[in-house]
């Protein structure tokens, strides 16, 4: 039996409030409908250096290899073979240290890496990707700790009202046509990230959860419907015959 | 040498970071020792370069395989043969991009391939920094190119810092030996001069007769001839016996040694 466009489009509808309920409690994540989300998210601290709390309107862009750019709201970062990378492994987009470096994966030094000189990761209020390590001065012999930069996150952030496609718990597309501004945290355009804190779902999960009982009452709407027209034919044909 | 240290990244165990303890391979290359190695490349970069060159210097360790396989790739080796140690000057392919570039003037350059000219001026670069490893290789001889970094044991690294933003490592092929030095023996401190103060004995006096001192009082000390004392040395009782004269001097006649832990009260 052919499914009707109508009842198609019914099913994704419940499909997406779904969506919207499951991911109500990851950290970061934007609902797919706008009437089930929260103004302001919790914002929880911790003691994670490599956590962030990201600017109003703001996402971090990530990739998968070799499609084209996420984004996230979730600011639970680590480190991964060197790269700075979202909870699910995804490596964190950003500027290196050297000027007008193109947008691109954050890494740390091999060799410093290798060498077990990396201490102190972290990420700073204005995005910097750093990290200390012991050096000695040769004249006086005395050890101090150096700061290593290893590039900004970048930012990117979306006209208003641009509905992102969901890619996951955590991760939204770009819509087709639609470019992202894209900067540095604090740099006039973004304001600061905030260091050792995670944001919370943007879903309200109360709110998600009536809208897929209507999703469902609709959908229930629509069948029966279809069952009275369908009910009406076989009424017609009985009528003819 | 094995040595305890901890973990430099810390992992979470519920709310609370902590940092894993462990046994580590270090270098007994002394630091004092990497510090005149660097110290010399600084002087020899800042006479070819025409120019003061700051450098800091990384702690000679031991790497392992994984370490070893992260410095040499995409690196240029140079092989020092020297009297008491092989040594290796390694120049990873940014950092020599770096120091040719900084010869001609270029701040901030990154990998690509050198002219003929800038290998050349390489070359030349490389070939001051070998005679620097004379104090951790012995007398040297000119750098060269060799394929692999295997068979060395030791590493470290110099950074420069402004206008050149590059790293220089050394290898060395052989970590120095622990050497035990004789331990001292009495007869080494046989002529070394200390301090020896003597207590002499406590006599108990009435509190009215204490307030009646004044200058010019006598103090008596013991009824018998001889008052008894203890000899101290660094605050520490050595010895009880008798104070006295002999020959016009002071002294104090060894009655008894004080072992250590006898409670005997310290000065």
């Amino acid at each position: 039996m052919l499914v009707s466009a109508s009842t198609e489009r019914a099913l994704d509808y419940i499909a997406q409030r779904a969506s919207d309920v499951q991911r109500a409690y990851a950290p970061g994540a934007v609902p797919a409908f706008d009437d089930v989300a929260n103004a302001r998210s919790a914002v929880s601290k911790n003691v994670d250096p490599l956590s962030i709390a990201l600017p109003n309107d703001a996402y971090l862009i990530t990739r998968d290899a070799p499609s084209d750019p996420l984004y996230t709201r979730d600011g639970g970062l680590q480190v991964r073979d060197g790269l700075l990378v979202t909870q699910r492994g995804s490596p964190v987009l950003g500027y290196a240290s050297a000027e007008n470096a193109p947008v691109g994966d954050l890494a740390i030094d091999p060799v410093d890496r290798a060498l077990g000189r990396v201490q102190n990761l972290r990420i700073e209020a204005d995005g910097t990707f750093a990290y200390d390590r012991t050096v000695v001065d040769p004249r006086s012999g005395t050890r101090e700790m150096q700061r290593i930069a290893v590039g900004r996150l970048a930012l990117a952030r979306f006209p208003a009202a641009t509905k992102l496609g969901i890619v996951d718990a955590t991760r939204a597309s770009a819509p087709a046509g639609v470019v992202p501004h894209v900067g540095r945290p604090g740099d006039g355009n973004f304001d600061r990230v905030v260091p050792m804190r995670r944001e919370g779902s943007h879903i309200d999960i109360d709110r998600s959860l009536e809208k897929l009982k209507d999703a469902y009452t609709a959908f229930d709407a629509l069948a029966a419907a279809h069952k009275a027209q369908s009910k009406l034919g076989k009424t017609a044909m009985d009528l003819l015959k | 040498m094995n040595f305890l240290a901890f973990a430099p990244e810390a992992m979470r165990i519920g709310s609370r970071r902590v940092r894993a303890y462990r046994f580590e391979d270090r270098s007994l290359l002394p630091v004092s020792a990497a510090c005149v190695v660097a110290n010399g490349i600084r002087e020899a970069l800042g006479a070819l370069f025409a120019a003061t060159v700051n450098v800091r210097l990384f702690e000679p360790l031991l790497p392992d395989p994984s370490g070893w396989e992260a410095i040499g790739r995409d690196a240029r080796v140079y092989g020092v043969r020297g009297s008491r140690a092989d040594g290796a000057i390694v120049v990873r392919a940014t950092d020599a991009s770096r120091l040719a570039g900084a010869a001609f003037g270029e701040t901030q350059s990154s990998a690509r391939a050198l002219s003929e000219m800038e290998a050349t001026v390489l070359e030349r670069i490389v070939g001051a920094l070998g005679a620097q490893l004379a104090p951790v290789c012995g007398t040297t001889q000119r750098p060269s190119v060799i394929a692999t970094l295997q068979g060395f044991s030791t590493y470290f690294e110099v950074e420069l810092e402004a206008p050149i933003h590059a790293r220089v490592g050394i290898a060395l092929a052989r970590d120095p030996v622990e050497q035990h030095a004789p331990s001292l023996t009495l007869d080494d401190l046989r002529s070394v001069e200390v301090e020896v103060s003597v207590r002499l004995g406590a006599e108990r006096l009435a509190a009215g007769a204490l307030a009646g001192l004044a200058v010019g009082a006598v103090l008596p000390l013991g009824r018998a001839a001889a008052t008894p004392g203890i000899a101290y040395l660094a605050g520490r009782a050595l010895a009880r016996g008798e104070c006295g004269v002999v020959r016009d001097r002071y002294a104090l006649s060894i009655g008894t040694l004080i072992d250590e832990g006898s409670g005997e009260p310290s000065l």
